[in-house]
C-alpha cells in the first residue's frame, strides 16, 4: 500500500460523530409537527395554563374546595339543583355544595401533577428496564425484570395498589397520603412499558445496523443510549396514553362504590346526597378538589337509580370531559410524536 | 429458563399479599410477630392460601360464612357472565381489530382509534348506569322486574309473580343451587320465565362490559395488525395476485393470532377490572361485589378475602403468560428461525 491510496481512501466518520447527526433533535426535526401533535400539544398547553392560574387563583385554600351551605339542599322541601347558568357555567354539585367550574379548575394542578408524576415513574422504569432486558435477551438482568415485571402485573394494578396502600395506611395512617399513591402507583404500572419495550428492543439488537455500529467499536452503553433506546420508545408512546385511564380508574371507582353503590344507608330523599370517602382513599378529604373525586359523586347524585328519568346530567358530564379530553390529548401528542420519532414511519 | 422463574414469581406474589395484607392485619390487631416470626407468619399464610382456610367472612350480608363458602357461592355468578361477555367480546374484536388494522382508509383508521381512546378513558359504570337509565321503564313495564339487582330476577319480580316467595334453591336472594350457575340452575329447575329474565339481564351485562373492553382490546391490537400487515411473505403473497379478502382473513389473521393472545393476557387486569365494576353497578352478586367492598371496607369486610383471590389471579396470569409465550414460539415461524 504506498501513500497515494491512503490519501485517496474515503474516510468514515467514527461512531460517535456520526450518531451525532441522528440525535434526539434530529430525529424530531425530520417531519413537521402534523395536526394531531398540534392538537394535543394545544389541548395540554390550555390544561397547563389553567393549572397555574389556578394556583394563583385558590393559593389561600387549594386543597379545600369551596362550599355555599346555600347550594346544599335541605330539608323539608330540597330544591331541585342549579344547572350550568352565567352564574355557575358548570351548574352546581349539591352533595359538596360546590360550584362546578371552580372545582373543576381548582382540581386541575392537582390531577396533572398525579398523572405527571405517576407516568413519569412509570416511563422511566419500564423503558429503561425494558430495553435493558431486551438488549440482554437471555442474560441474568433480563430474567429479572421478566421476574419482576410478570410477577407484579399477574396482580390487576388496581387491586394492587389499592391493596398496597390500604396496607400501609393500616401500618403507619401518618405518613400515607398522595404522594406514597403516586409512588406506589408508578411502580406498580411499569411491568407493561417494560414488557412490550423488552419485544421492541429485543428485535432492534438483532438489527444488523447494530453489528455495525459494534463493528466500528461502539461500546454497550454507547449501543444502549443511542441505538437500543430511542429505538424501542414507540411501545412506551402506545402504553403511555392508556395508563392514564387506570389512575383515574381508581380515582373514581372506589368513592363512587363506596358512595352510591353501597348498601350505605343514604338520606331518602334523592338527589341529596351526603358524600363521603372510603377508609383507604388517598385523598386528605372528601372536598379535597380531584376529577376522580368530582365525577364520583357527580355520578351519585346525577346519574343513579334514584334519578332515572330526571338524570341531572352537568353533575357528573364536566369532571369526565376534563379527564377524557387530558386522556386524549396525551394520546394524540404520544402518537405524533410516535410518529415523528419512530423511524419505520419515515 | 422462563419455566424456572414461574415458581419465584408465585412466592414473590405471596410475598407480596403477606407484606400488603396480612402483615397489617397482624399489627393492627397487636400480634406482631417481629422478624423472627416472619417466616412462620409467612409458612402459615402460604399454607392457609393452598388449603382453603382463607378465614370466615365479617361481611353484614354473610356473617360468619367462611371465604371458600363465600367463593363457591359468588363466583359461578362471575364465571358465567364472564363467559358470556368474553364470547361477546371475541365475536366483535376480533374481526374488528382486524378490520381497522388492515385497512388503510383514514376514516376508518380515525375512527378506530378515537372510538378506542373514549372507550379507554369512559369510566364503565357511567355506560352501566346509562344502560340502565335507558332501559328501565321500557324493561320494568315487559319483564316486571328492574334492570340492575343483579342477573336473577329481582325481589320485586318474586313479590310479582310469587307473593314475595323464592323458590327453595334460590339462597340468599342471589344465590342458586346445585350448580350456583344461574342459568344452568334455572334450566335444571325448569324454570323457564326466571331462564329468560336471567339470560337477557345477563346478556346486557355482558354486552356493557364488551363495549368497554373491545374498545381497550382495540388500541393495542390495531397496532398488532397494522406491524402485521407489513410483512413481506403478505407483500409477496399480493403480488401473486391473492385476494386482499383471502389475505386479511386467511395470511394476516392467522398470524396475529398469537399476538391475540399475548394483548389478551396483558389485558386480563383490565377486563377483570371491567367486569367487577359492571357487576356493582348491576348490583349483581358475584367476585366483584367481594373485590370492591373488600377494598373500600365496605360492610364490615376487610382486606382478607382478597387475599386468596389475589392469589388465585396471580396464578392464572403467569401461567397463561408462561403459556402464551411458549405457545407464540411454536407458532410464529420467525421465531422458530431465529432460535
Amino acid at each position: 500500500m504506498n501513500s497515494r491510496s491512503v490519501s485517496t481512501a474515503p474516510t468514515f466518520p467514527e461512531p460517535a460523530r456520526a450518531q451525532s447527526q441522528s440525535s434526539w433533535r434530529n430525529r424530531l426535526a425530520r417531519r413537521p409537527l402534523g395536526p394531531g401533535l398540534w392538537l394535543g400539544l394545544g389541548i395540554l398547553g390550555t390544561y397547563l395554563l389553567a393549572a397555574l392560574s389556578a394556583l394563583v387563583v385558590f393559593r389561600n385554600s387549594l386543597a379545600q374546595l369551596s362550599t355555599n351551605d346555600a347550594w346544599v339542599p335541605a330539608p323539608p322541601f330540597f330544591a331541585a339543583p342549579m344547572g350550568p347558568s352565567w352564574t355557575h357555567p358548570f351548574g352546581v354539585l349539591p352533595g359538596l355544595g360546590t360550584d362546578l367550574f371552580q372545582a373543576v379548575w381548582q382540581a386541575t394542578p392537582w390531577d396533572l401533577a398525579i398523572v405527571a408524576s405517576i407516568l413519569a415513574v412509570d416511563a422511566i422504569l419500564g423503558w429503561i428496564l425494558g430495553a435493558l432486558a431486551g438488549m440482554n435477551e437471555g442474560g441474568l438482568l433480563d430474567a429479572v425484570v421478566v421476574f419482576f415485571g410478570d410477577s407484579l402485573g399477574s396482580i390487576p394494578s388496581f387491586f394492587l395498589v389499592v391493596a398496597l396502600f390500604a396496607g400501609l395506611a393500616t401500618v403507619a395512617p401518618t405518613s400515607t397520603g398522595l404522594p406514597l399513591f403516586v409512588l406506589l402507583f408508578g411502580l406498580v404500572l411499569w411491568p407493561t412499558i417494560a414488557r412490550t419495550t423488552r419485544e421492541r428492543a429485543r428485535l432492534v439488537a438483532r438489527e444488523s445496523y447494530l453489528e455495525g455500529a459494534r463493528a466500528s467499536g461502539a461500546g454497550r452503553a454507547y449501543l444502549f443510549f443511542h441505538h437500543i433506546l430511542p429505538n424501542s420508545i414507540s411501545p412506551l408512546l402506545a402504553q403511555l396514553p392508556i395508563d392514564v385511564a387506570p389512575i383515574f380508574f381508581v380515582l373514581t371507582v372506589f368513592p363512587w362504590f363506596w358512595d352510591c353503590a353501597s348498601s350505605r344507608p343514604q338520606p331518602p330523599f334523592p338527589p341529596y346526597l351526603v358524600p363521603s370517602l372510603p377508609p383507604s382513599s388517598p385523598l386528605p378529604s372528601v372536598t379535597f378538589p380531584e376529577w376522580g373525586n368530582l365525577l364520583a359523586v357527580g355520578t351519585c347524585e346525577g346519574l343513579s337509580i334514584s334519578t332515572v328519568g330526571n338524570t341531572y346530567w352537568w353533575m357528573f358530564l364536566f369532571p369526565l370531559l376534563a379527564i377524557m379530553i387530558l386522556g386524549i390529548a396525551i394520546a394524540f401528542v404520544c402518537d405524533g410524536l410516535d410518529r415523528r420519532l419512530n423511524v419505520r414511519h419515515i | 429458563m422462563r419455566l424456572a422463574l414461574v415458581p419465584g414469581q408465585l412466592v414473590f406474589v405471596l410475598l407480596l399479599l403477606y407484606l400488603a395484607i396480612e402483615e397489617p392485619t397482624n399489627i393492627t390487631t397487636h400480634q406482631y410477630i417481629g422478624v423472627g416470626g416472619f417466616f412462620t407468619g409467612f409458612a402459615q399464610m402460604v399454607s392457609n392460601d393452598f388449603t382453603g382456610n382463607w378465614g370466615v367472612s365479617t361481611f353484614q350480608q354473610y356473617p360468619g360464612v367462611p371465604i371458600v363458602q363465600l367463593y363457591a357461592w359468588l363466583l359461578p355468578n362471575s364465571v358465567e357472565l364472564g363467559a358470556f361477555a368474553l364470547g361477546i367480546s371475541a365475536a366483535i374484536a376480533y374481526p374488528i381489530s382486524l378490520w381497522a388494522g388492515w385497512t388503510r382508509r383514514p376514516g376508518v383508521d380515525v375512527t378506530a382509534r378515537v372510538t378506542s381512546l373514549v372507550g379507554t378513558f369512559l369510566p364503565v359504570f357511567i355506560v352501566g348506569l346509562l344502560v340502565i337509565a335507558g332501559l328501565f321503564f321500557g324493561f320494568l313495564a315487559e319483564f316486571h322486574d328492574l334492570p340492575d339487582q343483579g342477573v336473577i330476577p329481582s325481589f320485586d319480580w318474586w313479590l310479582y309473580y310469587s307473593g314475595g316467595n323464592y323458590p327453595s334453591w334460590v339462597i340468599y336472594y342471589s344465590v342458586t343451587q346445585p350448580t350456583g350457575f344461574p342459568l344452568i340452575d334455572g334450566l335444571l329447575h325448569q324454570a323457564w320465565l326466571f331462564e329468560e329474565i336471567t339470560l337477557i339481564k345477563t346478556l346486557i351485562q355482558a354486552l356493557v362490559i364488551s363495549l368497554v373492553y373491545v374498545t381497550i382490546f382495540l388500541r393495542h391490537a390495531r397496532s398488532v395488525v397494522i406491524a402485521a400487515s407489513q410483512e413481506f411473505h403478505l407483500m409477496a403473497a399480493r403480488s401473486r395476485g391473492i385476494a386482499e379478502r383471502t389475505l386479511l382473513w386467511t395470511h394476516a389473521a392467522r398470524r396475529v393470532k398469537p399476538t391475540f393472545l399475548t394483548v389478551f393476557a396483558l389485558t386480563l387486569p383490565a377486563y377483570l377490572g371491567t367486569q367487577f365494576v359492571v357487576e356493582a353497578t348491576f348490583l349483581d352478586r358475584g367476585a366483584g361485589f367481594l373485590v370492591l367492598s373488600s377494598l373500600t371496607s365496605l360492610g364490615g369486610g376487610g382486606l382478607s378475602p382478597l387475599e386468596g383471590m389475589m392469589f388465585q389471579l396471580a396464578v392464572i396470569v403467569i401461567f397463561w403468560l408462561f403459556a402464551v409465550d411458549i405457545l407464540a414460539r411454536r407458532i410464529d415461524p420467525r421465531e422458530v428461525v431465529a432460535g
